[in-house]
């Protein structure tokens, strides 16, 4: 941890660029927020005609009564999973390109959570009786645990994201005059940088490290305990859980480099953000590609040769039927893209990455929209097959809530340092550290051999 | 304002032991109603140790930089 008074001045004027998004609004700034308001605006406006005229405005019906709200729901917990989780294992395996890009996953968590939570109550025909859930729950239903998953997993990566902001709220604290003083002295707790409060600060992230990444697998795993705890073809599966944490690591890690390339471009962070961070993040993509190759491949051949007919009436309406577009869609959006791209070391840029990461992230919302429709719309029970179409509130609605999140992200960089500039500054002071770290790695001298052992050689 | 500092790690402590009030509330309900008993244990078993230790956090490691930094009178550099 670097101490109170060793940050010089050349290191601080080279990180002004760190602190001037923060000080100040620019122009472009505004004009980039302009028309994501215009979308949030927009999806307001169709939520308010779905909350006065019920879900009747929606394509929702019987059988599929679940259609992109519960998609958006799996999808943004999916992207959430960027930050908390990819963070908290490279900060314990000591990964040192991790320190530019923290907080820019870390924000991309909490903010992402509160539309993974909002999306249920949107889902919602009654939203005015959601406190029924909290009076008169009952434990046994897997829509509770992701109720008390999902609130534990943001109360956590709140704090996760909080504990390392407080050093730089305490420098833009410095720096700032007027109201913004006021509000970052109320943010920065009287950080000082005294030992005393580096130890704490230190020992509260080592905590919260090592507990944010149980509770976030637990978070996803959840979600899919919704699904597949039902009798519904093609959802009652046992690797349900690993393949929805895989999707989201995978989803997570292209939202991740998306937002950095953003970041990157838009407060020329080009010296923080460097192709090394997008290569590496490019390789964990690569990785989860094919990871989620091998289960989603799994997931059908078992559905495929099992043979049973509700499950392969599921499985054709998928793979040759009504969804087969949509389905082929997204094997190239999440495989054939991502690692004709990434496998080669050419294209494997930071332009490469972010069409990667976008392939990816939109292939990751069909794979969610394959998951929840198709199986309410062939149901086991011997109910008419259901047709689904989402009506324009419903993707006003998700449009809104998309521009919504992006819009917030801009806020976040603008009120807050995107990049962790003491956890910068301490990799720079740390490197003679590092070096005997990695000596540590390595093998070390060999002792001289003893007389006996010589002698047994021969 | 330094001193309206400790609403956040305060904040943190109410949201965390209004959880685990809830929980013990599930636990009530579920023991009154002798309804999914075993599934509420389980799930509060989890949950409470996890609050448990956000209500450390807030109290030990954000009270205390908050404290820490009152004590210090300025002196140190962020």
């Amino acid at each position: 941890m670097a101490g109170p008074a060793q940050h010089g001045a050349p290191r601080d004027q080279q990180d002004e660029v760190l602190f001037a998004p923060v000080l100040g609004a620019t122009r472009r700034f505004w004009l980039g927020a302009a028309p994501l308001l215009g979308l949030t605006l927009w999806g307001m406006y169709a939520y308010t005609l779905q909350f006065r005229y019920g879900l009747g405005v929606t394509g929702l019906n019987r059988p599929v009564a679940w259609g992109i709200y519960i998609t958006n729901f799996v999808f943004f917990i999916g992207i959430s999973h960027a930050g908390t989780l990819i963070s908290a294992i490279l900060r314990l395996c000591n990964a040192e390109w991790r320190r530019p890009i923290t907080r820019a996953a870390e924000a991309i968590t909490v903010l992402v959570l509160f539309f993974g939570l909002g999306s249920i109550i949107i889902d919602l025909g009654r939203p005015d009786r959601l406190l029924n859930v909290l009076l008169y729950g009952r434990l046994q239903s897997p829509l509770l645990w992701d109720v008390t998953s999902i609130t534990t997993y943001l109360t956590g990566s709140t704090i996760y994201l909080y504990l390392p902001l407080i050093p730089d709220l305490a420098m833009v604290r410095d720096r700032a005059t007027g109201w913004r003083r006021s509000l970052y002295t109320f943010l920065a707790l009287g950080w000082r940088g005294t030992p005393g409060q580096h130890r704490r600060l230190e020992r509260g992230i080592s905590v919260m490290a090592v507990m944010i990444i149980p509770i976030a697998v637990s978070v996803h795993t959840v979600v899919s305990w919704v699904f597949s705890m039902t009798l519904q073809p093609m959802w009652k599966s046992t690797i349900f859980g690993p393949y929805f944490v895989a999707g989201a690591i995978f989803s997570g890690i292209g939202g991740l480099i998306i937002s950095m390339a953003v970041v990157r471009r838009a407060y020329h962070l080009e010296r923080y953000l460097k192709p090394v961070h997008f290569n590496s993040l490019s390789l964990l993509l690569l990785v989860m590609s094919l990871f989620w190759f091998y289960f989603t491949f799994a997931e059908h051949l078992t559905a495929y040769y099992g043979g049973e007919l509700a499950e392969a009436m599921v499985l054709f309406a998928k793979v040759t039927g009504r969804w087969a577009p949509l389905f082929w869609a997204m094997v190239v959006l999440n495989f054939v893209i991502p690692v004709a791209i990434l496998a080669n070391g050419r294209t494997r840029t930071v332009a490469g990455s972010v069409v990667a990461s976008a392939s990816v992230v939109v292939g990751m919302w069909l794979e969610r929209y394959l998951i929840v429709v198709p199986t309410l719309a062939n149901p086991r029970l011997p109910y008419a097959r259901g047709l689904y179409a989402p009506t324009w509130v419903e993707v006003s609605i998700t449009l809104g809530a998309v521009a919504f999140f992006m819009l917030l992200y801009m806020v976040f960089t603008k009120v807050f340092p995107i990049i962790s500039i003491w956890e910068v500054r301490e990799g720079h002071e740390g490197l003679r550290e590092a070096q005997e770290r990695m000596v540590g790695y390595l093998p070390g001298p060999a002792e001289p051999a003893a007389p006996a052992a010589q002698g047994a050689g021969h | 304002m330094e001193r309206f500092c400790r609403v956040i790690p305060l904040s943190i402590a109410v949201f965390a032991v209004a959880f685990i009030g809830w929980m013990v509330r599930m636990l009530q309900l579920s023991w009154a109603r002798s309804d999914s008993w075993g599934f509420t244990v389980t799930v509060a078993s989890v949950v409470i140790p996890v609050f448990l230790v956000y209500l450390w956090l807030a109290i030990h490691v954000l009270w205390g930089i908050a404290r820490e930094g009152r004590a210090s009178g300025g002196e140190g550099r962020p």
